[in-house]
């Protein structure tokens, strides 16, 4: 199977020059844990991944693992006020621009092995045309419903 | 090959090393042994003289210290002394930048000086965020005083251990000569830090009171591996300090106390092996078969002839010359070589002097060069490099230029109070 057969293509996208609090409304009416950004032509330029929101939310040295355990202390309001100044920033000033991109020829077993690289970090890969263009995502989830019964149940749709 | 052309050969070989160790473009652990080995294959020396040159007493003490702190770390114990150190003075930043110094500078003296750092300033960074103020003093102000406590005592800093094997000096000796005036050091130290920064730093009531919302007691994250391991690490400091009258040597000691918390904690050996800095380990066995080879080439012996000739036989000239030279080339190069390299030519000072009774003081200058001059600049010392690549990584970075413009006067400072001492006391 390829990744074409399973993608999902009528796919969420978000607007590189959107805020970061637009943007997550979106994430949170789809309950996905990151979406492809594109620019204007429709060339995907990034993903906004939960994740690195959640990253960048943390005081670095918690961040690179400098301290491990954080037990003792009280909460900080440091993380908070991060929290708001990330939600004025464009997407395109949080996302990653490190994320995984496939072709539609792309084996599901390649994508799969992908995903399960990346660990918690990222749940969907962009599949994109020879230009870069979005055609659609696959996600965990796209590979988990290949289960008979799941097939019928569209991206995102666990909002409705 | 013997002779001057064995002293040419040996001599290039030792600043090709050298030249290499500072540019760290490779391990200086890989180079230091490499260094080593070239010294072999040109038949300077002997693979046995070169064995004979590895001071096996520094060599143990590190590694049992290492195996001490690497369990002992595990029990939170770093963390819990600073955050309770934090709120026994309220909260208030500039008595915290105060507080968690005389921490760093005590577990630095009696510990490694880079793990000290390492688990102390992550804990300072969360607290300088919680009051809302810039960590750069805090920072700062921990390195200086990791170095100036490791200056106090034999096992502080790796150029103690190596002074201390080398000319027979005893954990109390360190103490009786050099603690005092470390104390001296690091109080004069806070005054400019005080006038720079201490008194413009203002917090909110509210910010002082999250620090006091701290629980210290979390922080333990093992209280059997805690007792077990200040009962071993107090066992191990009675033991340094009754060493010189029971005929012991610091090393047995020292590993003597890492084996049996090993058995007592139960950690996994290995993973716990695996902890020991053993770069640092075969850096300095790389360095002793260099040195050796040099010494043996004769090159080291001409070397002390000079500075004998040079200070006339005068003491004072002697120490003053070792104590500033040590300082300001410790501030710009890593001091362990250049200690390494420096003992055999003080020893070899002793007979112009009147014997090693007589060269003692010039030890101590050595000493308080190397160590204190350590913190002339970020990269003069391992615990600075660390601080600056913590800080970094917390997106403050440390910048060499202008932590230098102050560190480095800073430096000669502690360097005047140090030769103030060292005049009054033995010249």
């Amino acid at each position: 199977m390829k990744a074409r057969d399973i993608m999902t293509s009528s796919v969420v996208v978000l607007d590189r020059n959107q805020m970061v609090r637009d943007a997550l409304k979106v994430v949170a009416a789809h309950r996905l844990h990151d979406l492809p950004v594109v620019d204007d032509a429709g060339r995907v330029v990034g993903m906004l991944s939960t994740f690195d929101l959640l990253r960048q939310a943390l005081p670095s040295y918690i961040v690179s693992g400098d301290l491990k355990d954080v037990s003792f202390a009280p909460d900080l309001s440091t993380t908070y006020q991060r929290l708001e100044e990330m939600g004025e920033k464009p997407v395109s000033d949080v996302m990653t621009t490190d994320f995984e991109r496939v072709s539609p020829e792309t084996s599901v077993l390649e994508a799969a092995t992908l995903l399960f690289r990346r660990g918690h970090r990222a749940h969907n890969a962009a599949v994109v045309d020879g230009d870069g263009r979005i055609l659609g995502v696959i996600g965990i989830w796209d590979i988990l419903k290949q289960m008979d019964s799941l097939r019928e149940i569209p991206y995102g749709g666990a909002a409705k | 090959m013997t002779g001057t052309a064995a002293l040419v050969v040996a001599t290039g070989i030792f600043i090709a090393t050298y030249i290499a160790i500072m540019t760290e473009k490779v391990n200086r652990a890989v180079i230091a042994l490499l260094g080593a080995a070239i010294m072999i294959f040109a038949g300077i020396q002997s693979q046995a003289d070169a064995f004979k040159g590895i001071d096996l007493n520094t060599i143990f003490l590190l590694v049992g210290m290492m195996v001490i702190v690497a369990i002992t770390q595990k029990s939170g114990v770093f963390q819990f002394l600073a955050i309770w150190s934090a709120k026994k003075v309220g909260g208030r930043p500039w008595p915290i930048l105060v507080v968690l110094a005389v921490v760093t500078a005590v577990l630095s003296a009696l510990l490694d000086n880079v793990t000290t750092v390492l688990l102390v300033a992550p804990v300072t960074m969360l607290i300088a965020d919680a009051l809302k103020v810039s960590a750069y003093p805090f920072l700062f102000a921990q390195i200086f005083a990791c170095n100036i406590g490791g200056t106090a005592t034999l096992v502080g800093d790796p150029p103690n251990i190596l002074i201390g094997s080398a000319a027979g000096l005893s954990f109390m000796d360190f103490v009786i000569h050099l603690a005092p005036v470390t104390v001296v050091i690091f109080l004069a130290t806070l005054l400019p830090l005080y006038l720079i920064w201490g008194r413009k730093m203002k917090v909110a009531e509210e910010d002082r009171e999250r620090i006091m919302e701290f629980r210290e007691g979390d922080a333990i994250s093992d209280r059997v591996l805690l007792w077990k391991s200040m009962a071993v690490l107090a066992g191990v400091i009675a033991g340094f300090t009754m060493a010189h009258s029971l005929h012991l040597e610091p090393a047995i000691i020292a590993l003597t106390g890492a084996v049996v918390l090993l058995w007592w904690s139960g950690k996994d050996f290995h993973h716990t092996f695996g902890e020991v800095e053993w770069v640092t380990i075969f850096f300095f066995v790389g360095l002793f078969m260099l040195v050796h080879g040099l010494e043996k080439a004769g090159l080291l012996n001409i070397l002390a002839g000079q500075l004998a000739d040079l200070t006339r036989g005068n003491l004072f000239l002697a120490g003053m010359v070792i104590m500033w030279g040590s300082a300001v080339f410790s501030a710009l190069v890593d001091n362990i070589p250049f200690v390494a390299t420096m003992i055999p030519i003080i020893k070899g000072m002793g007979p112009s002097f009147g014997g090693d009774e007589a060269i003692r003081p010039l030890w101590w200058a050595l000493a308080l060069g190397a160590c204190l001059g350590g913190n002339g600049s970020i990269i003069g010392a391992s615990a600075n490099l660390i601080v600056a690549g913590f800080a970094e990584r917390a997106g403050q970075p440390i910048r060499f230029l202008p932590f230098m413009l102050l560190a480095f006067p800073l430096m000669l400072f502690s360097i005047a109070i140090a030769s103030l001492y060292w005049w009054l006391r033995y010249a």
